[in-house]
């Protein structure tokens, strides 16, 4: 899937292209830019015939072949490949080995110049040239050898595996589809897709041998929050993706929570009514802001809910899911990280003097803050008070805050330290760097932290004084700690990813 | 610097979604069409249409999710519903990759194999064009993707810096 839109404005396009075109001695990158570019070469375009049939691999091959032959010259075939286009697909196409619509790749070997045929109902309907020149003295790819066994073995093969083969049903790749060429698997390989309980599923079959030599299917890891009302007890609520923020209007009991989201596919707003345990999907959000490292949730104001979002490239973003307005929020410099106090937006921000820390004013423009910024700061204090008594950290070593009432935490490189009076003193209170949240639920400060390295949940009942091992998250991926409704919330990763089976 | 004004210029354009397909007579049993095009590389081995690898030749567009109910495409965009393997023709302006040898390649036609732009900011017709994967030995493996497969070329190659020369270019194409 793509995930990440590149865009250049045309000055910058044009300054890319030429200092391209002078490193690789070509005059293929300012070509890019003219726009009397040479159509496309079509060889053959008819009618698929009226009584098509769906065929299998090698008569699709044999097809293909046929028609190279009439062009001239020597030409390899690198790939071939089942496709939807031109047909009307269901979830049972394919597996009996045979397919309607087929590509196929092949490259001249003396131009090195690529041709595509398409297969449609059992005839070559359409050739082209989609490469319409070439320039320089490179090998043309690797030629395919007519493979020895059929997609009619080739799917039997990869349904006798394992039981419970199926074709994939709403998508753009409907039905069991195969595949030849540039394959995870190599070139001698032919590739059987479909699904495998209910996950997209791809078995390697040997193409001489018949034999499966790999099997993958795409699994999600989920992802979602551990939340604890003690911070003892854990328990997890599930949300598809790698949870970025969570928040809730910590003012109005029982209000909704918010989580942002990104599942890989989209970034996701959630929303949860009913204590956490079910999340409705409220608003996927717009393009051109991921991919997302950080986000904020700013909760409602006059029924509107704002998101606020960092990007790898630094900047920040808002979107407001009432109006669906989205806006950028200008910064001096890029933004590292992102918190807030009291509704104001809080930022680290690289400038030419180093990382500041800034609130944004109500007229849009930053201010700057003696203050160290975390995702989980709640609020501030002046640089020199992390620098008093015997506890010496400067601001660069802080890598992350909570406050609550007087007492603080902050994690540095060497552990945690601990302060009751706003900063005056300082003790020791972890030996390694953690995550912490901190929380005062009207009779005590409770903190939770995770400590980084061994990646164990220690929960606090005396504010930072002694912990208590409550959970280990040594096999779970983990983004973020937070404090929501009173409850602690750690932010769990998700995603997807091929394993074997 | 450059970086920033970038995601700004695609943040402008994803709030306001301004630029509409032109629809204009085409060949038999083809229409033309004015989009936008951008370029990726380097990313997921495969695309999500497709078992064979990414490679020049082909291009990622907008998404359905047959799987919601109700069933919804890409900001209603039309080629949201174009089916895997469809070709796009005639792309003009056509961009030029390089491949790992350092040969290079005006591409006229892609054909469809991958999806991207999930929130749909790219307007209609959105063609998202594969550039390959291949860079120079120095250069980490990193074309702003989230999954990253990456060759090493000795002959000056860098598809990711293709894709970003190809920028977010205004295109002429032929399609279903």
């Amino acid at each position: 899937m793509r995930l990440q839109r590149i865009l250049r404005f045309r000055a910058l396009e044009l300054t890319a292209a030429i200092v391209l075109g002078s490193l690789i001695g070509t005059a293929a990158a300012l070509t890019a830019f003219d726009d009397d570019s040479p159509p496309t070469r079509v060889l053959k375009q008819v009618s698929p015939p009226i009584s098509g049939r769906a065929i299998s691999l090698l008569e699709a091959w044999d097809l293909g072949v046929e028609e190279s032959a009439t062009w001239g010259g020597v030409w390899n075939a690198t790939a071939i490949r089942s496709v939807d286009v031109g047909d009307q697909p269901t979830a049972t196409s394919g597996l009996d080995g045979r397919r309607f619509s087929w590509q196929m790749d092949f490259v001249d070997a003396e131009t090195h110049l690529p041709r595509w045929v398409r297969i449609t109902g059992g005839a070559v309907t359409d050739a082209i040239d989609p490469a319409a020149a070439a320039i320089g003295k490179g090998v043309p790819a690797a030629r395919l050898a007519r493979p020895e066994i059929d997609s009619t073995y080739a799917v039997a093969s990869a349904a006798a595996y394992r039981d419970g083969l199926a074709g994939s049903l709403g998508t753009k790749q409907t039905g069991v589809h195969f595949s030849i060429g540039d394959s995870p698997t190599g070139p001698t390989t032919i590739v059987v897709s479909g699904t495998f309980g209910g996950s997209p599923a791809r078995i390697g079959v040997d193409a001489s041998s018949g034999a499966v030599d790999s099997a993958t299917r795409l699994v999600g890891t989920g992802g979602g929050l551990l939340l604890s009302d003690d911070g003892v007890s854990w328990r997890e609520s599930s949300i598809h993706g790698r949870v970025l923020a969570v928040a809730a209007d910590e003012s109005v009991p029982g209000a909704p929570v918010y989580a942002v989201a990104d599942s890989g596919d989209s970034v996701d707003i959630w929303r949860s009514d009913d204590g956490v345990s079910q999340w409705l999907r409220v608003s996927p959000l717009p393009s051109g802001l991921r991919p997302v490292t950080n986000a904020l949730v700013v909760l409602p104001r006059s029924g509107s809910l704002s998101v606020v979002l960092l990007s790898t490239d630094g900047g920040i973003f808002s979107f407001d899911t009432l109006s669906r307005e989205f806006a950028t929020i200008p910064a001096a410099g890029k933004v590292s990280d992102l918190g807030s106090d009291d509704g104001q937006l809080l930022a680290t921000v690289a400038t030419e003097a180093g990382p500041t820390a800034q609130v944004l004013r109500p007229d849009g423009s930053w201010k700057s803050l003696p203050w160290a910024v975390g995702k989980s700061l709640a609020g501030g204090r002046p640089a020199d008070a992390y620098t008093s008594g015997d506890a010496k950290f400067g601001l660069a070593s802080v890598m992350g805050v909570a406050r609550e009432r007087d007492t603080m935490l902050v994690s540095t490189p060497g552990g945690v330290l601990r302060s009751a009076d706003n900063g005056e003193t300082w003790e020791h209170s972890l030996a390694r760097p953690a995550l912490l949240a901190i929380d005062y639920d009207g009779e005590r400060l409770r903190a939770v932290a995770i400590t980084v390295g061994s990646d164990d949940v220690v929960y606090s009942g005396d504010a930072g004084i002694t912990w208590l091992r409550t959970e280990t998250l040594s096999r779970r991926g983990y983004s973020g700690l937070d404090v929501v409704g009173h409850r602690f919330a750690i932010l769990l990763q998700g995603g997807s990813q091929w394993v074997a089976y | 610097m450059g970086r920033l004004l970038t995601l700004a210029l695609a943040v402008t354009l994803a709030a306001t979604s301004a630029f509409g397909a032109v629809f204009f007579s085409g060949p038999v049993s083809a229409t033309g069409y004015s989009a936008y095009s951008t370029g990726y590389a380097f990313a997921a081995y495969t695309g999500a249409w497709s078992s064979s690898q990414m490679a020049p030749g082909q291009f990622a567009g907008h998404w359905y999710h047959a799987y919601w109910n109700p069933v919804t495409a890409c900001c209603n965009d039309p080629s949201a519903w174009w089916p895997s393997g469809t070709w796009i023709t005639n792309m003009n302006p056509a961009p030029w990759i390089v491949d790992g040898n350092g040969y290079s390649y005006q591409y006229t036609a892609f054909w469809l194999s991958d999806w991207g732009d999930p929130p749909c900011g790219a307007g209609n017709y959105w063609a998202d064009v594969y550039f390959g994967r291949w860079k120079q030995p120095p250069q980490a493996c990193d074309c702003n993707n989230a999954t990253e497969y990456c060759y090493v070329s000795y002959d000056y190659v860098d598809n990711c810096q293709d894709a970003e020369g190809w920028g977010y270019t205004s295109v002429s194409y032929t399609g279903p």
